[in-house]
């Protein structure tokens, strides 16, 4: 559900691209560079790759105002597939790796399926019982440590450990046979 | 996926602050890519970009022959001008803050720290450790700067070839106390931040952490590594004396590690407020369990007695009946430690090069699982049984 304000910023984007997007920085910025830092700890990619999250936000403001998506959904998924992409280019020179979970959506978020891949994820997390659902969608979307996480369910980190270990593995089966029943190749 | 974006709409997620200046480059970028797509380009005006490297690009031109020359340096407050914290300037400023200018050497570096103060939250940093309530108004801050022992420039930060950087260089507080290992008490626990400027030819830097002070009778010091990131920079390039606390260098090779004594006097202690800390940072908010006093120990509960116990006490207390080391492997769970009947535990739960234990499960009949991770990677279960009570 797109909020009033958000219909607002995506206008100002369409009618005028340098102050909408700093008004959308200025809101959301905060938020985002939190995300992306979990994927890319050095600021200069984390800026880049936020200028790219922005140009993508200007060439989708108009579909994104005809489908009254939520703006900061879109913004934190967007982030989130553009910091892998980013990180997946980096990735030879890198020493360190991403955790596993990330590691895998590495993997299975790559084009030409990753709007595809995107919607399987989404309806397995969705079909998630509580509290597992809240968990995967911090973990997923926000990508949050489990630290953070377990704050913010009033959780102790081991039992947001546990039960992340327990659904990926799950999530994981899931994934692959109903990628492997509806994917055509 | 509507579903999902509706509800993630709802949640709160934490935010890292954008500096103004990072909001700046992150714009003009975006707006060049755009211009690169449109007919009539899209900006309204022009934007600077880059103003700190820019600028510092600009001074090491002007003062290439020698590069801090005389041994000139910002102050913590000019620091934090340039840095546009206004605020922590006022603060660097002020009756609490401490100027340092202790240097030492290592490799081609000079490593001055500069100076410390405390105070209110006023970077804008956030942890999640805050949950919704303020943020503490006793922050630590302290500011070192960085130069070449043989005066040619540090690089810009934007600076591809910079052989100081945020992915290989560590500041962080440690406590030389016997009861603050380096591994639970650093930047990463201790909500730390950091950040970098070069200014003729100096990089300082700047790095903040919940409060420091509270801990003035531990012994505070402040390690500088130059050459390796991470917490496998702190314990790989320190050692700690177990009994007395006392931290001593030991550089791994490439690496240069530095320690400086943080002048704060003892008696600014707050055992209260450390017991506050220490709770947040490694027990997530709740309150460490105490000793039960002999008087009480009849009616604690025996898994809260159980829950409280430190690896040394299960190991001191109780018996053992199996122990066994294992490595990683890939299973019903995903990577992990797959151990005995179903046991498993996730690679997350562990800093990856450093030895680690922590009691992990305990039941009402006594039974008590240690488990020690190796800095190898293998991880040794240990099953204990204490006495009943």
């Amino acid at each position: 559900m797109q909020t009033e304000q958000e219909r607002q910023l995506l206008e100002a984007i369409l009618q005028d691209p340098q102050g909408g997007l700093a008004d959308l920085l200025a809101l959301y910025g905060g938020m985002l560079n939190a995300q992306v830092r979990h994927i890319l700890p050095d600021p200069r990619d984390a800026e880049e790759c936020l200028a790219d999250v922005m140009v993508k936000c200007w060439q989708q403001a108009g579909v994104l105002q005809d489908r009254q998506y939520s703006l900061k959904a879109w913004l934190l998924v967007t982030t989130r597939n553009l910091a892998i992409d980013y990180y997946r280019r980096l990735r030879r020179d890198c020493t360190t790796s991403l955790p596993e979970d990330f590691e895998l959506m590495a993997e299975e978020l790559v084009e030409p399926h990753q709007s595809e891949a995107e919607e399987v994820i989404a309806e397995l997390v969705w079909g998630m019982a509580e509290p597992d659902r809240e968990i995967f969608q911090r973990r997923y979307y926000g990508l949050q440590t489990s630290r953070e996480i377990a704050l913010c369910c009033g959780m102790e980190e081991h039992t947001v450990n546990v039960r992340l270990s327990r659904g990926r593995a799950k999530l994981k089966q899931a994934f692959l046979r109903r990628w492997n029943r509806e994917d055509p190749l | 996926m509507k579903k999902i974006y509706n509800e993630i709409a709802k949640m709160d997620f934490p935010a890292r602050k954008i500096a103004k200046e990072q909001q700046a480059r992150i714009l003009e970028r975006a707006m060049e890519r755009i211009d690169g797509q449109c007919a009539i380009p899209a900006r309204r005006r022009p934007r600077f970009r880059w103003k700190f490297a820019a600028a510092a690009v600009a001074l090491c031109g002007l003062c290439a022959g020698g590069v801090a020359a005389a041994g000139y340096f910002l102050s913590p407050a000019q620091v934090a001008d340039q840095m546009e914290q206004t605020e922590l300037s006022t603060l660097f400023a002020g009756p609490d803050a401490v100027e340092v200018q202790q240097t030492q050497q290592g490799g081609n570096y000079t490593v001055t720290l500069l100076g410390l103060t405390s105070g209110g939250n006023v970077t804008g940093y956030w942890s999640s450790d805050w949950g919704t309530g303020a943020p503490p108004a006793d922050r630590s801050y302290a500011v070192v700067a960085v130069a070449h022992t043989d005066g040619t420039p540090m690089a810009a930060l934007d600076d591809e070839k910079s052989e100081v950087s945020l992915d290989n260089s560590m500041v962080s507080p440690l406590l030389a106390a016997p009861d603050c290992p380096i591994f639970e008490y650093n930047i990463f626990t201790m909500n730390g931040a950091r950040y970098d400027i070069v200014e003729d030819g100096v990089r300082y830097i700047l790095v903040e952490t919940d409060s420091v002070e509270a801990f003035a009778d531990k012994d505070p010091q402040l390690a500088v590594v130059l050459g390796q990131s991470g917490l496998p920079a702190l314990t790989g390039n320190y050692e700690q004396d177990p009994a007395t606390g006392a931290i001593t260098p030991r550089a791994e090779e490439g690496c240069v590690s530095l320690l400086f004594d943080l002048p704060i006097d003892p008696s600014r202690a707050d055992p209260e407020r450390a017991q506050e800390l220490r709770d947040q940072w490694l027990n997530g908010g709740e309150t460490a369990p105490q000793e039960a006093q002999p008087e009480q120990q009849g009616e604690e509960d025996p898994l809260a007695l159980l829950g409280g116990m430190t690896p040394a006490q299960v190991r001191a207390e109780g018996v053992l009946q199996s122990s066994g080391t294992v490595s990683i492997s890939d299973g019903i769970y995903g990577e992990g430690w797959y151990y005995g009947e179903g046991g498993f535990v996730a690679p997350i739960l562990f800093e990856e090069g450093v030895e680690q234990e922590q009691v992990v499960s305990y039941t009402s009949e006594g039974e008590v699982e240690l488990l020690t991770h190796h800095a190898d990677g293998t991880l040794t279960v240990e099953v204990w049984q204490l006495p009943a009570e």
